[in-house]
């Protein structure tokens, strides 16, 4: 009865196996990461002048909807191509190898996506889900706040009665909004008289106003906006769940989906950079040797390689749980994030070293690859915060219960 | 008693009010131990685990998780109320009442 629906933990394949969705996208097995491939290698080499211009080009945009892979783990009811989370993972990879901000592109889309299909209404999911699939609407998540970053709850944007019984009016200003300069339709976490509020609010409603944001650390071409929202007056049928859910289930769903393809692009930039530094190792002479006969530089390259390959590992571990729904795949999801942001960060690192002057050129990909890895260890998750849920859920198997507070202080005293 | 036999028991295979009532208990068994290893703190059926300021901010998520794959049914967006979850027992009662236990069908 509910083929196809996304869980939080992501139950994509897990039901869609039994749904029509399901057996075109198992039928098809590897069709979405070979499209995702192709057009990897078919935009690679415009992706350093994009991160100079600031901006995706439409025409770029277009080829990956095209290719059905902008939220392609939706089901085939709603124009999705029902790809696995193993599928969709791949399909990342190969993207964001290529280019932060064309994974970026993936990776809003399809939590919007996923957000709604958990969490949206029948009506709902009828409505925004085909054109989110086909790239007739392009989504953005409006989360983070200068006074809300990794602490959501803290969000002062404000969902108001408009007092006419049909809508609701959103004020706040939202930060960091990957394509906000021109995404169509924001999922907005705000508050309804003190509660967690997810909205849908539509950018060409009277009172929203954007901020482009330019020449940040990474992530350039992702087309960032700080976007303002005046009383943007929206009907009722944008909210998604009811109040004092928006954060826990609605964005929680998002930033969930958002941490599992993050992950898998930043095993396809660790790959890159893994890559890329041992073909310039191999071909570039120095004096009489070539670079990979220098012991230090075999170690770089082994080390990342290793951590990469280790990355990838725990990538397909947290697309295993997420196909069986199963309940460790939130955690299994964060620490698949943490270990590939970090095997990203790291493995570029190496890699512009190895490339040495050649990686700090302007159009080097491990120096974009570079900046863009810093940021992947802050979004969707800083690292230290990842290590905060991480090590509850070993401290949980400990099956101790935590001190009281008393005793607590008692210990201290 | 095992996974299956709650199963059975919840979706009313015998429609027998003791029967019922065993699913109920074993149901709330498995999700206060489910509350009290997530919450590292022993939870009783009737405690507000929310009020109580014990859930984190992944934890609503992994709760529906849990719920959606111990006793094999999907929690729609109609189900969320701030209440349903709110504790052991409304869980249970979220439980029979989704998997159509004939007594609780109409209630709750």
């Amino acid at each position: 009865m509910n083929g196809g629906r996304s869980a939080p933990g992501g139950r994509e394949a897990g039901r869609g196996t039994t749904g029509a969705a399901g057996a075109a996208g198992s039928a098809a097995a590897s069709s979405p990461v070979a499209a995702a491939a192709r057009l990897a290698a078919e935009l690679v080499p415009h992706a350093a002048r994009w991160d100079r211009e600031g901006a995706l080009p439409a025409e770029a945009r277009k080829e990956v909807a095209a290719a059905g892979l902008l939220a392609p783990d939706l089901p085939g009811r709603y124009g999705g191509l029902g790809a696995s989370p193993a599928e969709l993972g791949e399909i990342c990879a190969h993207l964001g190898g290529v280019c932060s901000a064309l994974r970026g592109l993936v990776t809003v889309q399809s939590m919007v996506a996923a957000a709604l299909n958990r969490w949206g209404t029948r009506e709902q999911r009828a409505r925004w889900l085909p054109q989110l699939a086909s790239g007739e609407l392009i989504a953005g998540f409006a989360a983070t706040e200068d006074a809300a970053g990794s602490a959501l709850a803290e969000v002062g944007t404000r969902v108001e009665d408009a007092g006419d019984g049909g809508h609701v009016t959103v004020t706040g200003r939202k930060k960091w909004i990957t394509f906000g300069q021109d995404a169509h339709v924001l999922l907005v976490l705000g508050k309804d008289r003190g509660r967690p509020s997810a909205v849908l609010v539509e950018t060409d409603r009277e009172g929203v106003s954007r901020e482009p944001v330019g020449g940040q650390l990474g992530m350039r071409a992702a087309q960032i906006a700080h976007v303002g929202m005046d009383a943007v007056r929206v009907p009722r049928a944008n909210l998604v769940a009811p109040a004092g859910l928006g954060l826990s289930h609605v964005a929680a769903a998002a930033l969930d989906h958002g941490r599992f393809t993050v992950a898998w692009g930043c095993v396809g930039m660790a790959e890159a950079c893994v890559a890329d530094a041992a073909a310039h190792a191999a071909a570039r002479v120095q004096g009489d040797e070539a670079l990979a006969g220098h012991q230090a530089v075999r170690s770089l390259l082994a080390r990342a390689a290793v951590e990469t390959a280790g990355a990838r590992e725990l990538a397909l571990r947290a697309a295993r749980f997420r196909a069986e729904a199963a309940p460790g795949a939130v955690t299994e999801t964060i620490v698949a994030k943490y270990a590939a942001a970090a095997a990203a960060a790291s493995a570029s690192r190496d890699a512009v070293q190895v490339l040495g002057s050649a990686g700090c050129e302007p159009d080097s990909r491990a120096g974009r690859h570079f900046r863009d890895a810093k940021v992947m260890e802050i979004i969707e998750g800083a690292q230290q915060v990842a290590e905060q849920h991480i090590a509850e859920q070993l401290l949980r198997r400990s099956g101790t219960p935590r001190p009281e507070a008393g005793a607590r202080q008692a210990e201290a005293s | 008693m095992s996974d299956g036999d709650i199963r059975e028991a919840a979706q009313g295979g015998t429609g027998d009010a003791a029967a019922g009532g065993a699913a109920a208990e074993e149901i709330t068994r498995q999700v206060t131990e489910f509350l009290t290893a997530a919450l590292r703190k022993p939870v009783q059926p009737d405690d507000d685990y929310f009020a109580l300021g014990l859930a984190d901010s992944l934890f609503a998520l992994e709760l529906v998780t849990f719920v959606e794959s111990r006793f094999s049914l999907t929690v729609e967006v109609e189900d969320l109320d701030l209440d349903s979850f709110r504790t052991a027992n409304r869980i249970t009662r979220f439980v029979l009442r989704k998997t159509g236990s004939p007594e609780f069908t109409e209630t709750q």
